[in-house]
């Protein structure tokens, strides 16, 4: 997956991270072929835990980046994701609270809230003047998205401008399809989601 | 007329010197009063905002608290349009002129007999519509000198005439291309009409300018940053919390070319003071929404303009937020009033920002007398230095000094402001401001952008809430004292309030509400003693007129504009949310698009 050239920052302080860990029943992990909804086994959820565990023992003594890197080794290993990885905490109801995504997701997201949210609403859930883009990525093919991406639309007293030269969303544009796949299928909820360190 | 030709030299100068007779004999004063004198029946609404002051206040009274409950609708009219239908229209001389969004269709009405007059429906490149943020909305007509003023989205400004509804000249402002549109409401003083530009979120630079109402000629225009020569400022006359400006500040305050793509746009409303002869708006944030980008107070962006009606120079200017770090777009309109302050009659405006400041100046000469937050969740500065007139910024809610790629969270307001185009209304009878409101937060992630002509240059994503710690809804109408800076009573609303305010010697503020609800309010108490659920929800602003004898109040229904997004259906199952979502978008439970004016009246019978 790309990465994007931009510096990165840990967005959660560590004993924010650590509660978070400590509070949380779990971590589901969600891995994506297209479109499936892969459910994770027993295994997969031991293994998380035993990771979140190492992570808050990682984290009290050594550097973050180590335990970041455990992270990243058990995603790749829980699944193939082609589109995107999610992983997400839960309360003991089984809610997600706190989702990570891949890098190149996380970038659609941001790239979405920057260059589509003034017409497609906050969160891509669409406006009074432009469709919900989380339901209509389920409608149209991958192939189409990126057609009306690069070209634009246009509809009777609507209009949607091309995006195929503009250096802040089409070298992004899988990672905004991703983004958006992801919540379609429901592995990742409305909100903003932190950043896997990968 | 405007084609050129080969004229000899001497022709030329008599030409010029004949058309500067014909201005001094009728232009200026002429035009002047054909909009004053209407101003002056309070039967007309000549004009956006009802005077050149924007008090939106009538003195009519037929209509008051007494008998309001007894308001019924006397009759309606279907846009045809379904964007969302911001600003008011316009009554001259027993004619009704409504605009549409885009296409920006006008329709003349005949107030005896409810028939379409005259329509103009301009042919507008739909790909235009691509490049207007947030909605393709329009906030109105002008009129002056017997031509109605159109501003279309894609910078054409048209004059047509009032009677006919044909064209009398065209001049085009922009260019659509490199992201230029237009949703403001022009201006008539003068014998000029005066404009602005739209484009904050495509790294357009702004300008105000002015043509001349008779033939379209080009007037002034003045830049909101840049050269002295091109902002139409002097550095020694032009002042600045009471000093002169200096050299060259619309450069010095920006890193590198920033300035050529910094913003400063001009899509709000426009006052006039005729004594004074001065024109005032306010300027838009700078550029991209990625304040690393562009270290420096930013001059002239988000700064209250005061400028000079026949020639553009500026007389003073006061800006509200030096380095813009939360897009707290700085174009409200400046209501002007005469308000008594500590003893004092004092000849002031008071503008009611985005950044949650509401500010009285000393609309002479720029000096600022008061400065407070009208809503005291505003938590990204604790106050305005009142030396230096800057605010003084919180760090923790400062994104530009958090740094690029951090979520900066619960800042207040969010970038839609605690108050945005929405005009508020000061009541000469009360002496009070009557304000619609925002009461919604936002958390703002800025991140590095690269500049493309046309395309948005936004550089930040933010998910907007509402205000936290509070009673839980989005917006407020509330009575503010400009004198004192306190707010005198406030209502709480589910939805922001994006609807213009009208305050009438009846007693009553009258404002739409998102949902779609007009509502008539006591200005003493704020309690709501009438409402109507329009069509739609409402984000135009309340009017009244009067036709034989009789007054009507009127308002254009129609959800859209940037509160459209909150008409954004939530998906099944999604209940989930990580962090502030999901409440902006209770909209669709309520309301559908469609735009309507709807005009009510006391019934006939008893």
């Amino acid at each position: 997956m790309k990465c994007d050239s931009n510096e990165q920052r840990p967005v959660l302080g560590r004993s924010t991270r650590l509660l978070i860990l400590a509070l949380f029943a779990g971590l589901l992990l969600v891995g994506c072929g297209d479109g499936a909804d892969e459910q994770v086994d027993a295994d997969a959820i031991d293994e998380t835990e035993d990771v979140a565990n190492n992570e808050m023992e990682a984290v009290s003594d050594e550097p973050e980046a180590e335990a970041v890197d455990d992270d990243a080794a058990v995603e790749e290993e829980a699944n193939g994701s082609d589109l995107y990885t999610v992983v997400c905490e839960t309360d003991d109801q089984g809610r997600r609270t706190s989702c990570a995504v891949d890098q190149e997701t996380f970038i659609g997201w941001r790239t979405l809230g920057s260059s589509c949210a003034v017409c497609h609403g906050q969160e891509a859930a669409g406006s009074s003047f432009a469709p919900n883009l989380i339901r209509r990525v389920t409608e149209i093919s991958e192939e189409r998205f990126y057609e009306v991406l690069a070209k634009g639309i246009q509809t009777e007293g609507s209009a949607m401008p091309g995006f195929e030269d503009n250096p802040n969303v089409w070298p992004r544009r899988e990672g905004i399809y991703a983004y958006l796949k992801a919540r379609a299928n429901g592995d990742l909820p409305a909100g903003r989601p932190e950043r896997l360190q990968d | 007329m405007m084609t050129p030709t080969r004229i000899s030299r001497t022709t030329l100068a008599f030409m010029a010197s004949a058309s500067m007779g014909a201005m001094l004999m009728s232009g200026g004063a002429v035009a002047n009063d054909d909009v004053k004198e209407r101003i002056g029946t309070h039967v007309n609404h000549p004009i956006t905002g009802g005077d050149y002051q924007q008090t939106r206040y009538s003195e009519m009274d037929q209509i008051n608290r007494d008998n309001v409950h007894r308001l019924v609708p006397a009759w309606t009219f279907s846009t045809g349009v379904l964007r969302g239908h911001e600003g008011e229209p316009l009554v001259v001389d027993g004619i009704m002129y409504v605009h549409t969004p885009f296409p920006n269709n006008v329709y003349a009405i005949d107030l005896d007999t409810r028939e379409i007059v005259w329509a103009y429906e301009p042919s507008q490149d739909s790909n235009v519509i691509g490049v207007m943020c947030c909605d393709t909305v329009y906030r109105g007509l002008a009129y002056g000198s017997g031509k109605i003023f159109l501003q279309q989205a894609d910078t054409t400004l048209v004059a047509l005439d009032a009677k006919s509804g044909e064209e009398q000249w065209s001049v085009k402002n922009g260019d659509p291309a490199i992201g230029e549109t237009n949703t403001n409401a022009p201006l008539v003083a003068g014998d000029k009409v005066v404009t602005g530009i739209s484009g904050g979120e495509f790294g357009v630079r702004g300008f105000a300018i002015a043509y001349n109402i008779e033939d379209g000629s080009l007037a002034w225009k003045a830049y909101s940053t840049g050269p002295d020569d091109e902002m139409l400022v002097d550095p020694d006359t032009t002042t600045a919390m009471g000093e002169p400006i200096g050299a060259n500040t619309g450069l010095d305050s920006w890193e590198g070319d920033e300035w050529t793509r910094g913003g400063g746009t001009t899509w709000g409303w426009f006052s006039y003071d005729p004594d004074l002869n001065l024109l005032y708006y306010g300027t838009g944030n700078p550029g991209t929404w990625n304040p690393e980008q562009r270290p420096g107070d930013n001059k002239w962006s988000m700064t209250i303009m005061a400028r000079d009606l026949d020639t553009g120079e500026a007389k003073w200017f006061y800006q509200k937020t030096p380095w813009d770090q939360w897009d707290y777009d700085g174009v409200n309109e400046n209501i002007l009033a005469d308000i008594e302050i500590d003893g004092e009659m004092r000849h002031v405006m008071v503008n009611f920002d985005r950044n949650g400041f509401a500010y009285t100046l000393d609309r002479e000469t720029g000096e600022l007398l008061v400065a407070e937050k009208y809503d005291d969740t505003v938590n990204w500065a604790t106050h305005v230095d009142m030396e230096t007139g800057r605010p003084q910024v919180v760090d923790e809610y400062a994104p530009g000094v958090q740094g690029a790629d951090v979520n900066v969270q619960g800042i207040c307001p969010a970038a839609l402001g605690y108050k945005d185009q929405q005009p508020a209304s000061f009541s000469k009878q009360t002496g009070l401001f009557y304000v619609p409101t925002n009461h919604i937060c936002m958390d703002y992630e800025p991140y590095e952008v690269s500049y493309v002509a046309g395309q948005p240059y936004v550089g930040a994503t933010l998910s907007m809430f509402p205000t936290p710690d509070s009673f839980g809804g989005m917006g407020k109408f509330i009575a503010w004292d400009a004198a004192k800076g306190e707010v005198v009573w406030e209502q709480e609303e589910a939805f922001a309030v994006w609807a213009g305010a009208l305050t009438t010697a009846g007693g009553l503020a009258f404002h739409g509400t998102l949902e779609g609800h007009f509502k008539a309010r006591d200005v003493d108490t704020g309690e709501e003693l009438w409402s109507f659920r329009t069509p739609s929800g409402i984000i135009g602003n309340a009017f009244t007129y009067e036709h034989d004898d009789k007054q009507y109040v009127g308002v254009l229904s129609g959800i859209g504009g940037w509160a459209g997004i909150g008409m954004a259906a939530g998906l099944e199952g999604d209940s989930e949310g990580l962090g502030a979502v999901g409440a902006f978008r209770g909209l669709y439970d309520h309301t559908r698009l469609g735009g309507t004016l709807t005009v009510f009246a006391l019934p006939d019978f008893e």
